[in-house]
């Protein structure tokens, strides 16, 4: 079945509601979350540990004749600090961590969010995007807990945008209680946070 | 007429760089053969000499292979190589080899259909020429990448059916779709998948020539029926079942986890939730999720050795840049071919999704087609820019990261990946055949599993004398293959084929290193009162 994007669109008031609705339905499961978390003893670290670099370049090495200009071009400590500092960064954008961080819906209205950018210049869309590459930045830095938490607070916030720069059709409408739900469900079945989290326990 | 000239002159040295990096030095490069290659293989040789496959039956349409039951398509495929080539490593690989580097020119075909700009259609072609993820899988005896080739003719046949119509390009796309669906086990679910999305997006206009359908469609169902009969026999699930996701002992540990672990008040939801569809789907949603992964996608590819270089990823770290600029040139792409490329993108995870692990490289092969297509659109965008700077550090970029990846395959990859390859086989079976006159029996340990089709490839070994003998995995002719806590201190004297680390009472004869000088097995005069 093809819903028409025409059939149901809300405008004034009743949209402005709507829109408030789905925000507050948005913070109570970010909150949930929040709280899934605060029995978390040891989160995941997300630390870039300068000896890795070193480490790397000496085992690629081992695979090289000695004194190969090969080997000094391609293992050396610019190009494989490049390489592994960036795949530290980028660690932050796994799928399977931000649907852990904002669940299904949060992730589907940041996707949203992403083709707004694309389409329209909207200073408060650059911005919260911008938030999120510097807080996945710190993740990398600064202390784990405080700096996990502040990247989810920077996807919490780009998710939200979605909300008010959007039009609330009937499709959207659906698709996002269907994903809200789906939300619920992920977030009881990873009550671990293994995505996040070394180690929790409630009692 | 220049332009058209110039770009075919581009296109032919993008393809000579693609039949570069599928077959220089194929033979030694994997290093050894892997089990599967093998029994690919050997089956092949075996129906081109007997008609039958090493198990006995006549033309199959399905390969027993170990137990797991492979589809017939690329087996079928390496008769013609063995006749030609014999039976080696190269004629294994070949095929595989051969139709990666025809992939090259249907991607042009069909990112130039989709994108309706002939730029674009070299940058994808170039893209996959120099993918590590395609080459990776060109370079060994691997189902997917002949799939890919089937999945990719009949996709750009069917784009051209819906222009023109005509039955004999329908049914030629059909078919193609059928042979995908012949090669690989992913493929039964992703081109069917692939299929109705095209009939999907494309349901106004295939209206329009109905009655050309019907036929191909006809003929296409009954080619498919037994295909469809075996996906839900036992030997047709076997693969599947042994690989699920949707296992009962997870969701139990699951719900433990839950019970102790959680709040007490949220306890009572436990009975709800953890029923088996919505956990299962839970489970399938992450592992299709795995597939996006940028570390999988960009920095650490395929863990397991042979399905990447593990020390970069599946295809190169710039092409991050360049999807972004190609999902954002989508728009410009003409509606109905922006939904195929999106919907080849989203639906390409799904077959790995059911299964373990995620991410799986060989299982999302498919998934380089939109990614080469979108870093084509990429490139195209960033080197038709006015700024010098961006047009220079694109083919720099290519440039160096190939280069990097080439020296990685050619120069680490043989010596650091030997033992994900079974290497050491070949010189296992060398040995064996300085000593075997010898002896009357000859024992072989199956430390590294199903040695016997090793033996059989490298002895070439008469197929119809291992079908007339009931030879098996555990014994063939003079061959017997054991575990390593068998005895043979009682079986009289023979020749003992042991892992190198195992101490035994005999005469030690000869060592067997693979290609990295790792010491694999020893061989030893078991036996012998002399």
């Amino acid at each position: 079945m093809i819903i028409r994007q025409d059939i149901f669109i809300l405008y004034g008031r009743w949209e402005i509601k709507t829109k408030f609705i789905f925000a507050f339905l948005l913070i109570g499961i970010f909150s949930f979350r929040f709280w899934q978390t605060s029995g978390c003893k040891n989160f995941r670290n997300f630390h870039l540990n300068p000896l890795e670099v070193k480490i790397s370049v000496e085992s690629q090495r081992t695979f090289d004749p000695t004194n190969n200009l090969a080997a000094k071009l391609f293992h050396n400590k610019i190009a494989d600090g490049f390489f592994i500092t960036s795949q530290n960064y980028f660690q932050a954008f796994e799928p399977n961590l931000l649907i852990s961080i904002v669940g299904f819906v949060g992730v589907f209205c940041m996707i949203l969010m992403l083709t707004k950018i694309f389409r329209k210049t909207t200073l408060f869309a650059y911005l919260a995007a911008f938030y999120i590459l510097v807080s996945s930045l710190a993740l990398t830095v600064f202390d784990q807990r405080v700096s996990l938490y502040n990247f989810a607070v920077s996807l919490y916030l780009f998710s939200f945008t979605a909300i008010f720069y959007s039009k609330i059709t009937l499709r959207f409408a659906l698709i996002f209680i269907f994903l809200l739900i789906l939300t619920i469900l992920q977030f009881l079945y990873s009550w671990q946070l293994p995505q996040l989290c070394n180690e929790i326990s409630f009692n | 007429m220049a332009v058209a000239r110039n770009h075919l002159i581009i296109l032919c040295l993008i393809i000579l760089i693609g039949i570069f990096f599928r077959f220089y030095h194929l033979s030694s490069n994997p290093p050894g053969l892997y089990w599967d290659e093998t029994v690919f293989g050997y089956d092949a040789y075996s129906v081109f000499k007997t008609g039958r496959d090493h198990h006995g039956r006549f033309s199959p349409i399905f390969f027993e292979s170990f137990g797991d039951w492979k589809l017939p398509v690329y087996h079928y495929l390496l008769v013609p190589s063995i006749a030609v080539f014999g039976l080696n490593e190269f004629a294994v690989r070949f095929p595989s080899a051969f139709l990666g580097s025809l992939s090259i020119i249907l991607i042009y075909l069909l990112s130039k259909r989709l994108t309706n700009n002939n730029k674009v259609g070299l940058w994808s072609a170039l893209f996959l020429a120099i993918s590590p993820w395609h080459i990776q899988f060109s370079r060994g005896g691997f189902e997917s990448t002949a799939g890919l080739f089937f999945l990719l003719s009949g996709s750009y046949l069917f784009l051209r059916s819906v222009e023109k119509p005509a039955i004999i390009k329908i049914l030629s796309s059909f078919i193609f779709f059928g042979l995908s669906i012949y090669s690989y086990h992913a493929y039964r679910i992703f081109t069917p998948l692939l299929v109705i999305s095209l009939i999907f997006i494309f349901h106004k206009k295939l209206k329009k020539f109905i009655s050309k359908l019907i036929v191909p469609a006809v003929i296409i169902i009954f080619l498919l029926l037994p295909i469809i009969v075996f996906s839900f026999s036992s030997q047709g699930r076997s693969r599947a079942i042994s690989q699920s996701v949707f296992k009962d002992d997870q969701l139990e540990q699951t719900r433990l986890d839950f019970d102790q672990k959680s709040k007490k008040p949220l306890r009572f939801l436990s009975g709800y939730i953890f029923n088996k569809p919505l956990f299962y789907s839970y489970q399938a949603f992450k592992g299709y999720f795995d597939s996006f992964s940028p570390v999988f996608l960009f920095f650490r590819g395929d863990q397991i050795g042979r399905h990447s270089q593990v020390d970069m990823g599946q295809i190169y770290a710039f092409e991050l840049i360049l999807i972004i600029f190609g999902l954002y040139s989508l728009r410009f792409v003409p509606k109905e071919m922006r939904v195929i490329i999106i919907t080849w993108l989203l639906i390409s995870p799904i077959p790995s999704s059911i299964v373990t692990p995620t991410p799986h490289a060989y299982r999302t092969l498919q998934l380089i087609i939109p990614l080469a297509i979108l870093s084509g659109l990429g490139a195209n965008r960033l080197f038709t820019s006015n700024n010098i700077l961006i047009r220079l550090l694109v083919p720099a970029a290519i440039v160096f990261s190939t280069l990097s990846f080439s020296h990685l395959l050619f120069v680490h990859y043989p010596k650091k990946f030997a033992a994900d390859w079974q290497d050491g086989y070949k010189e296992m079976v060398n040995q064996i055949k300085k000593y075997q006159n010898d002896y009357e029996k000859i024992y072989v340990t199956n430390i590294n599993q199903v040695p016997y089709i090793y033996l059989l490839f490298y002895l070439k070994y008469d197929p119809q004398k291992f079908i007339s003998e009931n030879g098996s995995r555990e014994s063939f002719d003079k061959y017997f293959f054991i575990s390593d806590e068998a005895d043979i201190s009682n079986q009289g004297r023979l020749l003992y084929v042991a892992p190198s680390w195992k101490k035994v009472d005999g005469k030690w004869l000869a060592a067997v290193n693979d290609n990295s000088s790792r010491h694999i097995y020893s061989l030893w005069e078991v036996g012998n009162k002399n």
